[in-house]
């Protein structure tokens, strides 16, 4: 499995990136800002996407936005944010996010997720 | 060189002083460029240092806070490294921002381990230096914060101390910090606390205690009788915002009382807590503080919350006629809540353009 991770914090992408492959979740991609992730995104084919909101050039929302529309890719895509607002919450779903976690998050209970929607 | 200075003294005084001025100002121009471009090199060594540091701590860390026990981490081979670096203040306040940093995002297992990683890496106790040691009200509340993020329940006593410090940060965030670390002891520092508590104080102790389990929180009623005033004030807010009906008893004396600095929260209480058993006190007080503008508009806004009886009808109809627009466009907001055909009954013409401002359709929430 292939799996982006976009997050402006490079001591959180390296730990989930650490965590991920302990549980043999496959090979983890880092991109530190929203250009840099639609960069990959437009290389590479991956199997789950998961983003924060809040990031330098492009946002979590757009990210789901060029996955879903202009990739038209039915890619899972999880979002990490720190702010739990409800409607930042459904904007997320109504644009295509598949699941949703706030931050500070159990990196165990991603790791159960992503298994759940990869299945 | 002589050459030079022998044409300068053969000039005349006036231009003499010019040039021996402009040469100074060049020198001194000179040593300025260089002590900017020293400075810069220094700073991009320490940051280049600091740097690689973060890419050597960084493995460590994400090894350690996934162990599985405290007793793992204890015999680690990565904490033996780290402890290795640790050798300059520099280095442990450099991990110390990353662990914080890692907190902020993780919780379970890792946050616990983090918060055991602090304390056998003995940056706890460097924290504690800086709070007993440092020079700087910066550094102390930082130490402050730092010992309160990692749940370092051993500093409260240190902790303690500070929450009557003479500047205002310190003082706040050794409250915001007992607050965090103490709440086993169900806030029992509140009982001997002398100092002030700040509207934003207020609104970060919400913030955190409203993360808790509301079950845990402590009867802020106990604290309403507290000898400074901003202390019962707090608590009448918290047991207001926790909705804490066990308080109600002890706002209904307060407004029967004559401290009019708790009048008004403790009524805004009583409404926002739905105590229905409280009305009538509310009124009994009416006639009390009909001209406080403040209090009225209170007693007003509370009669519209917890008002079902005729004679609380009446009550906030009389409020109609108060002097103070404020409170006569409130009981009409009221009335529309509790019984819009009294509202449209009203045709006194000095109402009359508060009722068709409630009325309005396009100003409804």
């Amino acid at each position: 499995m292939k799996i982006l991770f976009c997050d402006d914090d490079e001591a959180l992408l390296s730990m989930v990136q650490f965590k991920l492959k302990r549980d043999n979740l496959g090979e983890v991609v880092l991109a530190l800002d929203g250009r840099e992730a639609i960069r990959y995104l437009n290389e590479q084919d991956f199997d789950l996407v998961i983003s924060d909101i809040h990031m330098p050039f492009h946002s979590g929302l757009e990210i789901i936005t060029h996955v879903r529309i202009v990739q038209k890719k039915n890619t899972p895509i999880i979002i990490l944010s720190a702010e739990g607002l409800e409607n930042t919450v459904l904007q997320a779903f109504e644009i295509g996010a598949n699941d949703f976690l706030t931050k500070p998050f159990s990196p165990a209970e991603l790791s159960i997720r992503i298994k759940r929607l990869v299945k | 060189m002589t050459g030079w200075i022998d044409r300068i003294t053969g000039l005349s005084q006036p231009s003499q002083f010019f040039v021996w001025l402009i040469l100074v100002l060049l020198f001194v121009s000179g040593l300025l460029v260089m002590f900017i471009l020293i400075s810069r090199l220094i700073k991009n060594y320490t940051s280049l240092q600091n740097r690689q540091r973060i890419l050597f701590f960084q493995p460590l860390l994400n090894a350690l806070v996934f162990m599985d026990s405290e007793e793992e981490i204890k015999t680690a081979e990565e904490l033996k490294l780290l402890q290795g670096q640790l050798d300059s203040s520099s280095a442990k306040q450099l991990l110390m921002e990353q662990l914080k940093n890692l907190k902020r995002n993780l919780t379970g297992s890792p946050s616990t381990n983090i918060d055991f990683l602090f304390q056998a890496l003995s940056l706890d106790r460097y924290a504690l230096r800086k709070l007993h040691q440092g020079l700087h009200w910066k550094t102390r509340a930082e130490a402050i914060q730092e010992l309160s993020i990692f749940s370092v329940r051993s500093a409260i006593p240190a902790i303690q101390k500070y929450i009557t410090a003479e500047n205002r940060t310190v003082q706040e965030e050794a409250l915001m910090a007992l607050i965090r670390l103490d709440l086993e002891s169900s806030l029992a520092f509140l009982d001997s606390y002398t100092a002030q508590v700040s509207p934003w104080m207020r609104i970060r102790i919400h913030h955190h205690l409203s993360k808790m389990n509301a079950r845990a929180l402590p009867l802020f009623s106990q604290w309403m009788d507290h000898p400074v005033v901003d202390v019962s004030l707090f608590s009448i807010s918290m047991a207001r915002q926790f909705r804490q009906l066990s308080a109600v008893p002890l706002l209904i004396k307060i407004i029967q009382g004559n401290d009019k600095i708790k009048i008004g929260p403790s009524i805004r209480a009583l409404g926002e807590i739905g105590a229905h058993e409280a009305v009538d006190a509310v009124i009994s007080i009416v006639d009390k503080y009909w001209s406080d503008r403040k209090i009225s508009l209170r007693i007003v806004k509370c009669l519209g919350e917890l008002g079902h009886q005729p004679n609380h009808l009446a009550a906030v109809v009389k409020f109609l006629s108060h002097p103070e627009y404020v409170v006569r466009l409130q009981a009409a907001r009221a009335l529309m809540v509790l019984q819009p055909n009294e509202l449209a009954k009203q045709t006194q013409l000095s109402i009359a353009g508060i009722v068709r401002h409630v009325q309005e359709p396009l100003l409804q929430s």
